[in-house]
């Protein structure tokens, strides 16, 4: 059947979580609560809108069943379609991408389950059709004007920030240098080549790759090719662009050449190259800049200042989504998604304006809450304060609690008279009653050894 | 008389250097006078204070030596901007540099506040109040270490080849200046540039000489003396950002106005191309003198005498009361006042100063002929001829990429005729060694796409690729080779050196091999080379070679370091036609010396290689291989017969 597709979406749901072990020792790392949604709510409502019909998940197998659950109870209307990879190996998003690579029929945008944003997606495909681009990856502005300042749950830890270098052509936002700082000890050597193929070159150390990638049918056909890559940010990408400065062999006898002596590195400008169609549609054609059409490989970075973006990947980003959450002006559904009706609310200090509350939760009277995320089939039992906090589904709060800026996950329970401030509580874990614990992380410690 | 005082500390100064360090221009303008040298037949000099009163400054400061003094002030009377400007002279006979004229400025004590600094050389169109006011709000509120603004004007063509000498770093949001670079290759950025801010790599910005400096700036330059020039500044500033406490800032003009810096002759062509096409404008020709424009940019002056049949093609210029005789076509040329032409005479791309006489039948393209010569008849001047004052080129006579005076006067020159004399600049190796004057640039331009010009860097010879260690190894090993060959020093001492400096780069043992014999075989500079011829380079190399024979006898001892002698050999002699020639000899000469053994010459030529290069160099060895082959086989018989 011919296939009229532009685009298939993929999003990788298999990422365990390691930044934040505290969470994820029990729970998928995509089902993680953000507002009162999970993490993957975010991008696939992102694909909806955009357009998208069909989208495949990876996810790791031993929570496939999970995860599909959850995500038909989100009500999309799009088809989903889970592909489950093995969770005891260590797959690569490169991994996962050449295990469907048989689905994949047309060019391809990935999405990470992380990632939250209220970026209009078709600003980012456009900058891929525009330029004809082999690849676009979108970074996002740090944000300036709210510079939330909390404390993040747990221990205190200082908060390490990747950096990672990113140079691109200012006028035209090529992409042509990906570099990690660890990289590099003192100095950044700068090569001739890139200055040559760019007079306007812009670095930039604080950008948040947002892991979302456009790219070209035929890198798909050569991560096929090339096994030894596994992830897509870490190692495909920076060949990729790298391979934008070196020169490839024109004239067809070198390349028979190629193909004798490297029978186990393709050469990746074999696969770029563009069908006999296409290159006679071009010359036709009286549109687009004819300046760098013989270029084959051609990454752009798609840099958006304006919109919300923010990979959930670590605590604290994790922590600041889910502060900011309710402000950002997303489709997170009707009020009465907001505030659950099937919940019982009997509390008479309730900030409705602040907080989500998931169904069958049982909030008892004499209870002040604000700023919270609660989950589903919470019972959150009287003269309890809860400022500033997520709780996961199925959280239990005896009388006589006080939580501020605290963490609990999934079936947890505080016990009577606990004062808890600024701890992270993992999942099933039941915190002894009467206990004061600050800048903690409460978890049973032989589950999380096992990570 | 307190009011006054007032006004006079608001006044905004401009300086203006109108003393040239160079003789870029000579022999058709002197270093001293260089700034009345006409540009579309006007001094450069008017453009300049044109520029400075069109942009509201009125105080200008003009500095000149001594003994140009009295030729610049009367041409500035001339000037229609000076009429409103308020113009002090000041000189100066010990000035040898910029830097020197900052340092006078000081001990003259003549800056009273922020000042806009440029050379007299300067063309275009620019408002610099704005500039300035953006300097002092941003001495005032954000940074009050800033000394500086450079003023950068973008280059519309990022590949055109006078663009991109040099590399500038800037911070994003600031502009502030963070690096900078004169050369063209590869840089080396300080991580923690790149971590603090964003920062744009900017390769396509052109000099304009203008800067606007605070008053800490001339103190600056005489607390360091060794600024020379701009660039000194800059980088001494860079360097010592923490010491002097100050800190450089850029512009970039980009479509608000436009500047052009006439500092040699390919400048002087862009410049001049540029005030044809009307880009500075109000200062085009029409406007500031008296011609009038017609189609095809062609500027014509007063009371000329055009024969019917001579033809003025595009970007063209005559000056006021020149004749043209019939038959002769210009194009692309500025021809100054009162020239007189002949008859079927072509001139193209060139540069004619005023007073000029050009006899029938000559050809001039890519020349600049100066004030009050005479071309006589049938002459071919062509590629690049600079031509001095007053001189006169006899019939007859083909010149190409010549300097040429009027008068001899340096003892150096070549006797053309009476009245011409060919300066030569092969011989005058003594003063101006590191000055490489640039003529007009005549050749056209290929068209190189990008990656052609990437791929070059690819496929260059190991140098280039070869990791910075290993680099830095090679050049420490030939500095040690050449001062061990001048010096004479002994081979065990040079070997002691090579090996500490192997240990410090951290070079293996047969990356090592490799790289000192490459060393051996490249001790000839690039001039020297083109001197030797091949016999002559042979000799040399063999002396050579003897000499450091402990040295070679010491690295290349088993099969596998005759390997990498061999490939050094071959590597070296991709890049070098003179050693590709000799190759063979150079190879059976080190087999002569027991360097190399038998075997691994063979295996080296038996093994299968796919480049062309190297293919060709194992044909040339088939002799030599043949040759070996016999000896082995003589020595074996020799040995069955001694058994």
């Amino acid at each position: 059947m011919q296939n009229w597709l532009e685009f298939q979406a993929v999003v990788m749901a298999a990422g365990k979580g390691s930044r934040i072990p505290e969470m994820t020792a029990t729970k998928p790392k995509c089902l993680l609560p953000v507002g009162n949604k999970p993490m993957i709510y975010y991008p696939l409502k992102l694909l909806e809108n955009a357009g998208f019909r069909d989208t495949k998940i990876i996810v790791a197998d031993n929570y496939a069943s999970d995860i599909q659950e959850e995500v038909d109870h989100l009500g999309f209307e799009m088809n989903l379609s889970f592909v489950p990879i093995p969770s005891d190996e260590d797959w690569g998003t490169a991994d996962s991408l050449r295990h469907i690579s048989d689905y994949i029929l047309t060019d391809v945008i990935v999405l990470s389950c992380d990632l939250i944003t209220d970026v209009d997606l078709h600003q980012v495909l456009n900058i891929y059709r525009n330029n004809n681009a082999s690849l676009v990856s979108l970074y996002f502005s740090p944000s300036r004007d709210e510079q939330c300042v909390f404390t993040v749950p747990g221990l205190k830890s200082k908060i390490k920030f990747e950096k990672d270098i990113i140079g691109y052509d200012s006028k035209t936002s090529r992409l042509l240098l990906m570099a990690s700082a660890s990289d590099y000890e003192e100095t950044m050597p700068i090569s001739s080549s890139l200055l040559n193929k760019c007079s306007n070159l812009k670095l930039c150390s604080k950008l948040l790759d947002s892991h979302m990638y456009i790219m070209k049918r035929w890198l798909v056909n050569y991560l096929v090719k090339d096994v030894n890559i596994s992830t897509l940010k870490g190692e495909l990408l920076p060949f990729v662009v790298k391979k934008q400065l070196s020169k490839h062999c024109k004239n067809i006898e070198p390349n028979e050449k190629c193909e004798d002596e490297e029978d186990e590195k393709p050469d990746i400008f074999n696969l770029s190259k563009e069908s006999d169609i296409e290159t006679k549609i071009r010359s036709m054609s009286c549109f687009g800049n004819t300046t760098n059409f013989e270029e084959m490989i051609k990454c752009y970075a798609c840099v958006i200042d304006s919109n919300i973006g923010i990979r959930a990947n670590t605590l604290y980003d994790y922590c600041r989504v889910n502060k900011i959450i309710h402000k950002l002006n997303m489709h997170l559904g009707e009020e009465k998604d907001k505030i659950s009706p099937e919940a019982e609310i009997l509390s008479n200090q309730f900030d409705k304006e602040t907080c989500f509350v998931g169904p069958n939760t049982k909030i008892m009277e004499k209870t002040s809450i604000k700023s919270s995320t609660i989950g589903s089939r919470c019972t959150i039992n009287s003269k309890t304060r809860i400022t500033d906090c997520i709780l996961m589904n199925g959280v239990t709060i005896e009388e006589r609690c006080v939580l501020q800026n605290c963490i609990v996950c999934h079936d947890a329970v505080i016990s009577a008279g606990c004062e808890l401030k600024d701890c992270l509580i993992s999942g099933s874990f039941k915190v002894p009653s009467g206990g004061k614990h600050y800048n903690e992380v409460l978890t049973a410690m032989d589950r999380l050894m096992e990570i | 008389m307190s009011t006054n005082k007032v006004q006079k500390q608001d006044v905004l100064q401009a300086v203006v250097v109108a003393s040239f360090f160079h003789k870029n221009f000579w022999p058709a303008a002197d270093g001293d006078s260089a700034c009345l040298m006409p540009l579309v037949n006007r001094p450069l000099l008017h453009y300049t204070l044109d520029m400075l009163e069109s942009s509201g400054i009125v105080d200008v400061v003009v500095f000149c030596s001594s003994g140009s003094a009295d030729s610049i002030k009367d041409s500035v009377q001339l000037a229609n901007g000076a009429r409103r400007l308020n113009v002090v002279y000041t000189t100066s006979d010990t000035c040898r540099s910029f830097g020197d004229v900052l340092r006078h400025l000081d001990s003259c004590a003549l800056i009273r506040n922020d000042f806009v600094l440029m050379w007299g050389n300067v063309v275009g169109q620019l408002p610099l109040l704005p500039l300035v006011k953006r300097f002092k709000t941003l001495r005032q509120s954000g940074d009050r270490g800033a000394v500086m603004t450079i003023i950068y004007q973008r280059s519309g063509d990022p590949n055109a080849a006078s663009v991109g000498d040099q590399t500038i770093v800037l911070a994003a949001d600031t502009g502030r200046v963070l690096f900078h670079n004169r050369a063209r290759g590869k840089i080396s950025l300080p991580l923690e540039l790149v971590l603090n801010s964003t920062v744009d790599i900017r390769r396509d910005l052109v000099d304009t000489n203008v800067v606007i400096c605070s008053t800490a700036v001339p103190p600056l330059f005489a607390d360091n003396f060794d600024f020379q020039t701009k660039d000194d500044f800059v980088k001494g500033l860079l360097i010592n950002e923490e010491i002097l406490n100050s800190t450089l800032y850029a512009h970039v003009v980009d479509g608000d106005g436009y500047t052009g810096e006439v500092f040699d002759w390919p400048s002087y062509q862009r410049v001049t191309r540029d005030v044809l096409h009307r880009w500075t404008y109000p200062q085009v020709p029409e406007v500031v003198d008296k011609y009038s424009l017609r189609y095809g940019n062609v500027y014509i002056g007063e009371n000329l005498k055009l024969a019917l049949t001579c033809n003025l093609g595009n970007d063209t210029v005559v000056g006021s009361d020149s004749k043209f005789g019939s038959g002769t076509r210009i194009s692309n040329t500025v021809i100054g006042k009162n020239c007189t032409i002949g008859n079927n005479v072509t001139i193209e791309n060139s540069y004619i100063f005023n007073g000029v006489t050009v006899k029938d039948r000559s050809i001039i393209r890519f020349s600049v002929i100066g004030d009050n010569s005479m071309i006589k008849e049938n002459s071919l001047i062509t590629e690049s001829c600079i031509l001095g004052g007053e001189v006169v080129i006899e019939p007859n006579t083909d010149l190409k990429q010549l300097q040429i005076l009027s008068s001899d006067s340096t003892n150096k020159s070549k006797k053309l005729s009476a009245k011409a004399y060919a300066y030569n600049a092969e011989d005058d190796s003594d003063s101006e060694d590191d000055q490489d004057v640039r003529g007009l640039t005549f050749r056209k331009r290929t068209w190189s796409t990008n990656s052609c010009s990437s791929s070059d860097d690819d496929t260059a010879s190991v140098a280039a690729s070869i990791p910075d260690d290993t680099c830095m190894f090679y050049s420490e090993v030939v500095d040690s080779l050449i001062r061990g060959f001048e010096d004479h020093v002994h081979c065990d001492n040079l070997i002691l050196e090579i090996n500490s400096s192997r240990y410090a780069y951290n070079i293996n043992y047969r990356e090592a091999n490799f790289q000192v014999i490459r060393a051996m075989l490249t001790l000839n500079s690039k001039a020297e080379l083109e001197a030797l011829n091949q016999v002559r380079y042979y000799t040399q190399l063999q002396s050579k070679l003897d000499y450091f024979l402990p040295v070679l006898r010491n690295y290349i001892k088993s099969m596998d370091s005759c390997e990498d002698c061999l490939s050094a050999i071959e590597d070296i002699a991709k890049g070098e036609e003179l050693l590709n020639t000799v190759i063979v000899k150079v190879i059976h000469h080190l087999y002569n010396m027991n360097i190399l053994s038998e075997e691994s010459i063979l295996k080296w030529h038996e093994k299968e290689e796919d480049t062309q290069f190297a293919k060709t160099v194992r044909e040339k060895a088939n002799k030599l291989i043949e040759w070996l082959k016999d000896a082995e086989e003589e020595t074996d018989s020799d040995d069955d017969d001694s058994s």
